[in-house]
């Protein structure tokens, strides 16, 4: 195990910003920690760095407890929300500075300089003062500094927040390229869903200090634990109903199971329903066309459910259709 | 018209200059004469070159006001830092403080430190006239190095620890370098304070230390106005030249304009 942080807890005044969290991290895969803003998230990566001491608990790297080495010591990346480049210092001086502080040797550190500029594609502006280069480059800088001293873990903190969204999928890209070229252990912070499932070997999803749920993407998707995961992972349907004899039974009608019995509550995403025009048994209530796909909500009288389609509109609001369920790999949680 | 209003300024502030440089090279000079009259390099022989004192003082005034510059920019750093940066019990207090005797009337604030340095044996002494002084000139010290610590991001600060800096690394080469243009202002505000005080120098020096203002001033005050105005063309020069000195120095390190408050 690369970063293993056992039942880490820390307060900040009365405020309880985490509340005995436990991740870990495998030698070469990327680590997401999705969780609404000021869930604590920038607070788990500052305790891994060493910036932030927690109040209990231990952080482990190589299974080694490092709680009580100093930052400076640690030798972990960090790429924090804006690049943060030194003002007074040229790109190459920017990139240089880590290897300056650990005495590299200087045909190593040419080398080592010249190798992050064509890795970040960042060729050409060494010479460059950082005022002079626009955000995304900013950021690749930052990216390169932070790389310099060959770092294993590499912590990221919502790195491309600021950057408009194509740049932010190339970012999101070349990250997933560095880190599969470096082997690099990275653990990423984000509050953008989209994003973490993109890039992410794992996801750990981080609600009121806990962690809620630790998945890999699909699961986290398809499986999350609970509701509040379900709900921040995107727009979800619950239908509440009863397990008998390997049938579900609820207000949508009967589909068949292997799950046991019990009270249970359907879950589904939205793109996972068809609508069926032939159908009949559900009105449609609204719809709402956002460009790529059309989000309609269809019930019966007890029931409303949210159901995506891509393409524009092809049916009208008051409609009587039918739906039709995947006939396997329904996901049940517990209760009603 | 903005133009001829900053001209006319510059010459109210010019004219006065220029009758005492005027002073200073013409023997006689009384109403109602316009142009002054009698060319004479006697003000300058005996101000300067007769004047005993004169190389004395100046040294001891720039040895002072040297001093003051230092340790008015180093206490205004370690202060500055302490309340940007940290928290702690009476953190406003200590702020006050500081600021206290820039609203406190010069006399009444030097008779209080007469008495403390009297009590300190620190009378007739270099090192009571320089702390004299460094009351005067912390705060802006202080208010100049708040203002560049609140610029300076904190995350930047971790950056550099996060790539190996230690607390002295980081000082040296990511805290001072942006704070490098505060440091030359604190300088010479505080050098211009000390180089420019009277009656703190004479209190507490006891007439023993003769700084260049306190040698002045004898000929400012018994009308001796041809010595005096070469005292006083040198002692403006002197303040110009330090003032144009760190304009020069601060423009030249920073290279980029405005890099802080991003």
């Amino acid at each position: 195990m690369k970063i293993d942080l056992q039942n880490i807890t820390k307060q900040y005044g009365e405020t309880m910003i985490l509340d005995g969290v436990s991740i870990q991290v495998k030698q070469g895969r990327l680590l997401s920690i999705l969780g609404y803003s000021g869930a604590g998230k920038t607070t788990i990566l500052k305790i891994i760095s060493g910036l932030v001491k927690q109040d209990e608990g231990r952080v482990m790297i190589n299974g080694i407890d490092i709680s009580g080495c100093p930052v400076e010591k640690r030798n972990i990346g960090y790429v924090f929300q804006s690049p943060l480049l030194f003002p007074h210092m040229t790109v190459e001086e920017n990139i240089r500075f880590g290897l300056e502080i650990k005495k590299w040797d200087s045909a190593r550190t040419q080398a080592r300089i010249a190798q992050l500029l064509e890795l970040l594609q960042i060729e050409g502006l060494e010479k460059r003062m950082p005022s002079m280069i626009s955000g995304g480059q900013q950021q690749r800088v930052a990216i390169a500094r932070a790389l310099a001293p060959e770092p294993e873990i590499l912590l990221m903190d919502e790195p491309f927040s600021s950057l408009d969204p194509t740049l932010r999928y190339e970012m999101g890209e070349l990250i997933k390229e560095i880190q599969e070229k470096c082997k690099l252990t990275i653990v990423f912070v984000t509050h953008d869903r989209n994003e973490s499932l993109a890039l992410s070997h794992e996801i750990a999803i981080l609600i009121d200090g806990k962690i809620a749920q630790i998945d890999n993407p699909k699961n986290i998707y398809y499986r999350p634990v609970n509701k509040a995961v379900a709900r921040f992972m995107g727009s979800c349907n619950f239908i509440p109903g009863k397990i008998e004899a390997g049938t579900f039974y609820s207000s949508i009608g009967a589909l068949k199971t292997d799950e046991e019995d019990g009270d249970k509550t359907l879950f589904i995403r939205p793109e996972q329903i068809r609508i069926d025009a032939e159908g009949k048994g559900f009105i449609i209530k609204s719809c709402k066309s956002i460009g790529k796909e059309v989000i309609y909500t269809i019930g019966t009288e007890n029931l409303n459910l949210t159901v995506e389609t891509l393409g524009y509109e092809i049916f009208f609001v008051g409609q009587q259709v039918g739906l039709l369920f995947p006939q396997d790999g329904l996901y049940f949680m517990t209760g009603a | 018209m903005k133009k001829t209003i900053l001209v006319f300024i510059s010459l109210i502030m010019i004219f006065p200059m220029l009758i005492v440089l005027l002073l200073s090279m013409f023997s006689y000079y009384r109403f109602p004469l316009i142009l002054p009259q009698h060319f004479t390099n006697t003000f300058w022989k005996t101000a300067v070159v007769e004047n005993p004192l004169f190389v004395s003082s100046l040294a001891n005034s720039i040895v002072l006001a040297t001093c003051n510059g230092i340790c008015s920019t180093v206490v205004g750093i370690m202060t500055a830092r302490a309340l940007v940066r940290h928290e702690f019990m009476g953190k406003r207090v200590v702020r006050m403080f500081f600021t206290l005797p820039l609203f406190i009337p010069a006399m009444a604030l030097f008779l209080g430190v007469h008495s403390v340095m009297i009590r300190l044996q620190l009378m007739n002494h270099c090192s009571g006239i320089i702390l004299a002084h460094m009351l005067i000139s912390v705060p802006y010290g202080i208010n100049i190095f708040i203002s560049f610590f609140q610029g300076i991001n904190r995350d930047m600060e971790d950056v550099g620890k996060t790539l190996g800096c230690t607390p002295i690394t980081l000082f040296s080469r990511i805290v001072l370098p942006l704070i490098m243009p505060g440091i030359y202002l604190s300088f010479s505000i505080s050098f211009l304070i000390s180089f420019t005080e009277y009656f703190s120098t004479f209190l507490i020096g006891g007439g023993n230390i003769i700084t260049f203002s306190t040698m002045m001033y004898p000929y400012v005050h018994n009308g001796d106005l041809g010595n005096g105005a070469v005292l006083g063309i040198i002692f403006i020069s002197i303040n110009v030249g330090i003032f144009y000195l760190t304009e020069y120095l601060s423009r030249k390190k920073l290279k980029i304009d405005s890099y802080l408050f991003e």
